[in-house]
């Protein structure tokens, strides 16, 4: 017996009260309120497949259509509007969703941790990515569905060629990369330093490893989407001029942005479905070749993904030198894609596993991957890419990479952790018939693309002529189609079964290494009531004798044996080694989460429906929300005060600094904002390096003296919640008040007179592309400034109702708030650096 | 590492730089010598030559030789972590089983990227004259 299985087997006087702590509302209205990680990621599953099956049904319309030449199945206006929803939603609303769900269930099962590291976020994540999705397929009730493909390429989505349906799919679109980001960093979280003890990073399982990565790239990426769609729906709603080639905007802009996102997203796809393949061949083959080496591979994909954005524009006319940094890119990335694939098939090699429906789906990846890969690399090559490109090659090229690369292990995924989900096993037969049906009729469709794109035939077009050759290549790919379509009803209907017929499932079927299989099937709310300890890559295979028994933190697994009872709590480990370095608290359920998502839902209705009035109304439902949310109930906190934890592990319970999850997760916020700054001082020179004159349109250079005292004020406001957290450490209440009040009267009095000046500036952001950005950034540093703000307040709002363990309480607080002022003091100086001093050529 | 010799320990920076070092210093490279492509090209720069080469490309070949001078030294430190991991006192300490396999990793990675920086900069050598 294992030393998790052991645990769980041992008997603790606690164990109701704790696990009642970890319970979840029921019901209708209780679950609306959930942090569940398992709950809240099988509904991320159930809904992302939901979207998945609709944009399949849109791609079957589209090969009915393309079956003949000349047809008119389809007119071209639907047909627009289907492969744009059709790729928006596969890309959007599935493909990234989708994983984010099997990794919000997993990753805390596989790491040993009691839940994610925010649950409430994790919530919040859902409810966002549901109603952006219904959001985008809102436009079809209104007639108003987005035709201009899942890129959106300007001037074609701008406000003179888009119908309205282009609001639904950026405002849809925004609401989806908040809810990404939010997952994202969650994650990347989670990973780092919610694991069980002595989980170091050489003895994390692959699929954390992939998930590492891939979170990281979702908080880089999705967050330069989400400033470009900004940027766009500014140009419809405002009339704003970023993407206006006649009043100084750029319409190559936008496919900077876009790529800059939508190049790592093919890797965001990716790179969890190897974590997947990864574990299931580790099961099958019963090891696993080469996991530094994967490692590597992972990382390395991870950075060079977000070098690759120009191969997308080759044909744009950019300057060809530019153009080879990134054909290197591309081509290198080969390499760490390869690596992956040689240590599989090294792990598998004279191994005999059993060809049950998971590997068989992990084989067909690797041949459809492959495949996709090699065509990858062609058109990697400049010349090679300008004859194939927008020819359906390129469609056949990216089926073979997502499909093959991400469709193909997610199912192979399902079959393989469905026991764990639901306790039952998959029927085999049918999970063969699905694999062959998917297998086969994936390679008829996508096959035969390459040499109709070889042959001329363009993407996007909704026929082609009997005389271009290509009709039988198109009937070919129709059926295959179909019989690709009867691949996914198979494994729908398997699912189904096993859900309500599957045999009983034993605890670990496939013989996994990982933690996930030591726990029940489905495992209870309360997961790890004793916390595993880990001493080996493969706890499940190498761990045969319970190792706690002689483990460094036997005394800290012992003291949190189905406890604390009142509140809930996991250990949070150092991000190298994995020894503990401190309890967390989780958070309880709370009904927060979908009432900020709510407030945002009515912003993206306001924005649409051009009923302006709902935006700050939205805005205040989400920031009282957001209050809500973070304001810490006073008896856990008197819980928290009152444990023997501290002294029975000699493990802290209030943290700050790395040491503490808030702080971790204000990293990424202010990386998120960060990053936001660094797109639209791209934005910025790009639009200036295209103009004839800056500023445009003969409009003065901007006064620097008034606006250099005012972004001084943040730098003073920063110095202020600096001084307030020495203050603070020395025991002066008072001084770190007075340190706190001052910088929130700075901030205040910035904003005051940043408005004023704004009103009096004698353009405006429609005038020209200039006046258009220069706002922008502006009223970034406003939103900057206003989070400080509101950081701050809350800060000293808490500070006025503690009572004699402020200095206990609010420590990480202040510390935030501080660390919070220097960053927004560097983006106030880095952005008037842009705006005042770089027109003079400074 | 609380039982391990002083002098057979790493520290943090080394291993953290070892592991991300060569992928900064690629990140650095790629967004550079885009930027002064792109920028350089459309703008003035392009128009300025010395010995015969643009300062275009006099720039690149600056900022290859920047990084992966960068990203070698991450690799040389990622070296000397993992030989230091490696050595006959400490390769059987299990508390160090983390380091080494990030210094190994480390050296994994750096070591490629500085591969990577040099193979994508070969492109320059053909445009010397133009952009």
């Amino acid at each position: 017996m294992s030393a998790v299985r052991r645990a769980k087997a041992s008997g603790h006087p606690g164990r109701d009260a704790f696990s009642e702590t970890w319970n979840e509302p029921t019901g209708f209205p209780g679950g609306m309120a959930t942090v569940d990680n398992f709950q809240i990621g099988v509904r991320f599953l159930v809904t992302s497949f939901s979207f998945f099956l609709v944009a399949g049904a849109f791609a079957l319309l589209m090969r009915v259509q393309l079956a003949r030449a000349d047809n008119d199945f389809l007119g071209p206006d639907v047909y627009n509007r289907l492969f744009t929803m059709h790729g928006t939603v596969m890309m959007y609303l599935f493909a990234v969703p989708f994983q984010e769900g099997m990794a919000a269930v997993l990753l805390p099962w596989m790491l040993g941790g009691r839940d994610l590291a925010f649950p409430r976020l994790t919530a919040f994540s859902y409810w966002v990515f549901l109603f952006s999705g219904l959001i985008f397929f809102s436009g079809f009730l209104f007639d108003a569905v987005a035709d201009v493909g899942w890129f959106a390429y300007t001037p074609l989505s701008a406000p003179a060629f888009a119908a309205n349906g282009i609001d639904f799919w950026v405002v849809g679109l925004g609401a989806a990369e908040v809810a990404g980001i939010a997952a994202g960093s969650e994650l990347a979280v989670s990973i780092l330093r919610l694991r069980a003890p002595g989980m170091a990073l050489h003895r994390m399982p692959l699929y954390a490893w992939a998930w590492l990565a891939t979170a990281v790239m979702i908080v880089f990426a999705f967050t330069t989407l989400l400033i470009a769609t900004l940027l766009l729906e500014l140009d419809h709603d405002l009339g704003t001029r970023f993407f206006d080639d006649q009043r100084g905007g750029n319409h190559l802009l936008w496919q900077h942005l876009f790529w800059f996102f939508g190049h790592p997203e093919v890797y965001i796809i990716f790179l969890p479905a190897t974590g997947v393949v990864s574990m299931i061949v580790g099961a099958f083959a019963g090891r696993i070749v080469g996991y530094t080496w994967i490692v590597v591979a992972i990382l390395l994909t991870g950075f060079l993904s977000f070098g690759l954005w120009v191969h997308h524009m080759y044909t744009t006319g950019l300057p060809e030198l530019s153009l080879y940094f990134f054909a290197g890119a591309s081509l290198m990335i080969a390499i760490a894609s390869g690596v992956q694939i040689f240590a599989w098939i090294a792990s598998l090699w004279r191994r005999r596993p059993v060809l049950a429906a998971p590997l068989l789906f992990v084989l067909g990846f690797v041949f459809i991957f492959v495949l996709g890969g090699l065509t990858g690399v062609m058109v990697a090559v400049v010349p090679f890419d300008l004859q194939v490109h927008d020819t359906y090659f390129l469609v056949a090229h990216f089926h073979y990479v997502l499909i093959g690369g991400a469709v193909f292990p997610m199912m192979g995924g399902v079959y393989y952790w469905l026991p764990k989900f639901c306790g039952r096993m998959p029927n085999e037969r049918l999970g063969k018939w699905s694999f062959w049906l998917t297998f086969l009729g994936f390679n008829a469709t996508f096959f035969p693309m390459h040499v109709m794109g070889l042959l001329g035939m363009p993407r996007r077009v909704y026929t082609y002529p009997a005389s271009l050759g290509i009709e039988g290549y198109n009937l070919f790919a129709t059926v295959g189609a179909f019989v690709l379509a009867a691949g996914f009803a198979a494994f729908v209907i398997n699912v189904l079964y096993a859900l309500r017929y599957g045999a009983e499932a034993s605890q670990n079927p496939w013989g996994g290494d990982s933690l996930e299989w030591a726990l029940p099937s489905p495992p209870n709310f309360a997961l790890y009531p004793r916390l595993p300890t880990i001493s080996s890559r493969h706890p499940l295979w190498q761990q045969e004798t319970d190792s706690s028994l002689d483990h460094p933190w036997q005394h800290v697994v012992e003291a949190l044996d189905h406890r604390p009872e009142e509140w809930r709590a996991t250990l949070l480990v150092d991000m190298i080694s994995g020894e503990p370095q401190a309890i967390a608290r989780l958070a309880q359920p709370s009904y927060m989460p979908l009432v900020a998502s709510v407030g945002i839902v009515l912003v993206t209705v306001g924005t649409i429906a051009k009923l302006f009035l709902l935006i700050p109304v939205g805005v205040l439902i989400s920031v009282a929300a957001l209050f809500k949310w973070h304001w810490p109930s006073r008896t856990e906190l008197e819980l928290m005060r009152t444990s023997s934890l501290p002294k029975e592990t000699g493990l802290p319970i209030f943290t700050t600094g790395s040491n503490s999850l808030g702080w971790m997760g204000m990293l990424f916020v202010v990386a998120v904002l960060g990053w936001s700054v660094g797109t639209l001082l791209y934005s910025y020179f790009y639009l200036r390096l295209y103009s004839d004159e800056w500023p445009q349109g003969g409009l003065p250079l901007p006064d620097r003296l008034l606006p250099a005292a005012m972004f001084a004020a943040i730098g003073l406001a920063a110095a202020a919640f600096g001084w307030a957290w020495s203050s603070f450490r020395a025991a002066h209440k008072l001084r770190s008040m007075v340190g706190l009040a001052a910088g929130i009267a700075l901030l205040a009095s910035f904003l005051v007179v940043h408005v004023v000046q704004l009103s009096r500036e004698e353009f405006t952001p429609q005038t020209n592309a200039y006046g258009s950005i220069f706002f922008v950034l502006s009223w970034t540093v406003d939103l900057v400034v206003l989070i400080g703000l509101g950081m701050a307040a809350m800060t000293m709002a808490r500070a006025w109702l503690e009572g004699k363990h402020w200095q206990l309480f609010l420590a990480l607080s202040v510390q935030m708030t501080a660390h919070y002022g220097y960053f927004a003091a560097g983006v106030a100086a880095v952005v008037y650096g842009t705006l005042y001093l770089s027109p003079y050529g400074i | 590492m609380t039982n391990v010799a002083r002098d057979q320990q790493v520290g943090r920076t080394a291993l953290w730089f070892g592991l991300l070092g060569g992928a900064m210093a690629w990140t650095l490279h790629l967004m550079l010598a885009y930027i002064v492509a792109e920028f350089g090209c459309v703008g003035r720069l392009a128009n300025y030559d010395y010995l015969g080469i643009t300062l275009v490309a006099w720039l690149e070949l600056a900022l290859t030789v920047a990084t992966t001078l960068g990203a070698g030294t991450a690799t040389a430190v990622a070296y000397r972590s993992h030989r230091r991991l490696r050595s006959p006192e400490v390769v059987e300490n299990v508390e160090l089983a983390a380091e080494r396999s990030t210094a190994w990793a480390g050296l994994l990675t750096s070591g490629t990227f500085t591969f990577v920086i040099v193979f994508e900069s070969i492109p320059i050598l053909y445009y010397l004259r133009t952009c």
